[in-house]
């Protein structure tokens, strides 16, 4: 096995370009992922706990059967709860918030209706449990906080899927680097392989230092990628902390830990599977 | 030791018909000259047995194997039955003496602890124990063949091709080279020695097979070169 490790080494020092170039591709790449899938995890959190706030909120008719409406809604699946909250209370609330609230009504009387509030189990339910109740009869208009939710959900979703597209793509990208490192590497030994070849080495002989190469460009990528994103995420994870605490960013390291460790596992097997084909590929080309 | 069958090597590119309907056999032990201009088939001949060329007909046996027994993977088994030289020495530059013919065990994952005594043997074999620690360029041209004799002797094959390895050296490393080849020969090695250099073949008087455009023409038991 040293032999191998060190005719790897040997290869990645004789060919130093391609070898950073490949190591500085897929750095950024499992930068680029890791950065993705820890946004994930945190727009996950934060939708979670928008979701356990959104609420649909029905203003009744003055002349509407709040009770039998309220049944109606309670039957619905995706509604996990429903209440039927007089005028006047809304009024008492509003006040609460709002002092001039009051004067206002004692003025020209109640302006708010009775209103059926109900919390949905998906956020994404919030507009059909919507729809669906605002064309039911006795229901003047419905209003559901998931409008700010709907258009932060297609930005998040759009920001994630232009994330892993890119990703992807420079996954592929790294894949070609590794082929070109690990060809140009057997290349540069074609005197050395063909003599291998004579006198009865295996192809798995001839093929391992640089599957080591690979594997080894993959393993310092990955522990870059990972030393980086664990620095930077516990940075910024204090800032907003500090800053916006609204935002419920994931700190857990339990939870983050089998992440960074999924994008290592990746960018080992990204060097591993480019040099199999890379050596497999050239040596079928030497028969 | 090799057995040829209605042998036929043609090249699909260029149509060119290498080796026609040679059927021979070489005996375990024996030295044989394979003899013939440039162009006669002497190469193809190796490259059958080295299994780097394809018969188009016929088949070939080595040690009582069908070559076609070693396929893929195998091919590597059947290499490590015989020793190749070849004009060009092939030796890795980078590496001495020594380490160039130990490379023949590494490869084939021979136990490091049995490197010493088989490579100074083997070095020995071909007169070069004293320049064990000499990299190539510190060599003479027909040391560095010799050099790459003990490589391919060091495994102790059964077999030893060696093709045109004098075609770079003076007559007095021809003679050193072809003394080494006939040495272990004597050790029980069969060795088929292709060449064009007549003077070889006058030296030591072996069977020889003579070649033209891709026909076995002359089988002489008694060797002399005759084209």
């Amino acid at each position: 096995m040293s032999y191998h490790l060190r005719q790897a080494l040997l290869a990645m020092r004789a060919n130093l370009t391609a070898t950073l170039s490949t190591l500085t591709t897929m750095t950024l790449t499992l930068l680029m992922l890791g950065g993705v899938l820890l946004l994930t995890l945190n727009v996950n959190r934060t939708l979670a706990q928008l979701e356990s706030q959104v609420e649909v909120a029905a203003y009744l008719d003055p002349d509407a059967d709040g009770a039998a409406l309220l049944r109606q809604v309670q039957g619905y699946s995706q509604v996990v709860r429903a209440q039927l909250v007089p005028s006047d209370r809304i009024l008492e609330e509003m006040s609460r918030d709002y002092p001039y609230a009051r004067e206002a009504a004692a003025l020209a009387g109640n302006p708010f209706p009775d209103t059926l509030r109900m919390q949905v189990a998906r956020v994404d339910d919030s507009r059909r449990v919507a729809v669906a109740v605002e064309a039911l009869p006795g229901v003047e208009s419905v209003e559901y906080g998931a409008n700010y939710v709907d258009s932060a959900l297609r930005t998040l979703t759009a920001v994630r899927a232009v994330g892993y597209g890119l990703v992807a793509l420079l996954l592929i990208g790294t894949l070609f680097n590794i082929l070109n490192a690990v060809r140009v590497a057997m290349f540069a030994r074609r005197g050395e392989i063909g003599v291998m070849r004579l006198l009865g080495a295996t192809r798995s002989f001839i093929r391992m230092p640089h599957l080591i190469e690979g594997m080894l460009v993959g393993l310092l990528a990955a522990g870059l990628a990972v030393g980086l994103l664990a620095t930077g995420y516990r940075a910024l994870a204090e800032r907003i902390a500090a800053f916006a605490p609204v935002f419920p960013v994931v700190t857990d390291w339990n939870v983050i830990t089998p992440i960074l460790a999924s994008v290592a596992t990746l960018g080992i097997t990204v060097g591993l599977v480019g040099s199999l084909f890379a050596t497999r590929r050239y040596l079928r080309e030497l028969e | 030791m090799i057995e040829f069958e209605h042998v036929t090597l043609k090249y699909p590119v260029t149509r060119t018909v290498a080796l026609d309907d040679i059927s021979l056999r070489v005996g375990q032990g024996e030295f044989v000259y394979l003899v013939g201009h440039s162009g006669a088939g002497k190469s193809s001949f190796m490259n059958l047995i080295l299994k780097r060329a394809l018969p188009t007909h016929g088949e070939i046996r080595v040690a009582g194997q069908p070559l076609s027994h070693y396929r893929g993977r195998r091919t590597p088994l059947l290499r490590r039955r015989m020793g190749t030289v070849f004009q060009e020495n092939l030796l890795l530059g980078h590496l001495n003496a020594y380490d160039n013919v130990a490379f023949a065990l590494r490869v084939t994952g021979v136990p490091a602890r049995e490197w010493p005594l088989r490579v100074t043997q083997a070095l020995s074999t071909v007169g070069l124990e004293h320049k064990k620690y000499a990299l190539p360029m510190q060599l003479s041209l027909g040391e560095q063949q010799r050099v790459a004799i003990a490589r391919a002797i060091v495994s102790d094959p059964p077999l030893l091709l060696a093709d045109e390895p004098t075609g770079n050296l003076d007559p007095a490393n021809s003679r050193e080279v072809l003394r080494v080849l006939q040495q272990i020969n004597r050790r029980g090695t069969t060795v088929v020695l292709a060449t064009h250099a007549r003077e070889l073949v006058e030296t030591y008087r072996h069977r020889t097979l003579t070649l033209r455009r891709g026909k076995l023409v002359r089988d002489e038991s008694l060797g002399g070169y005759t084209l």
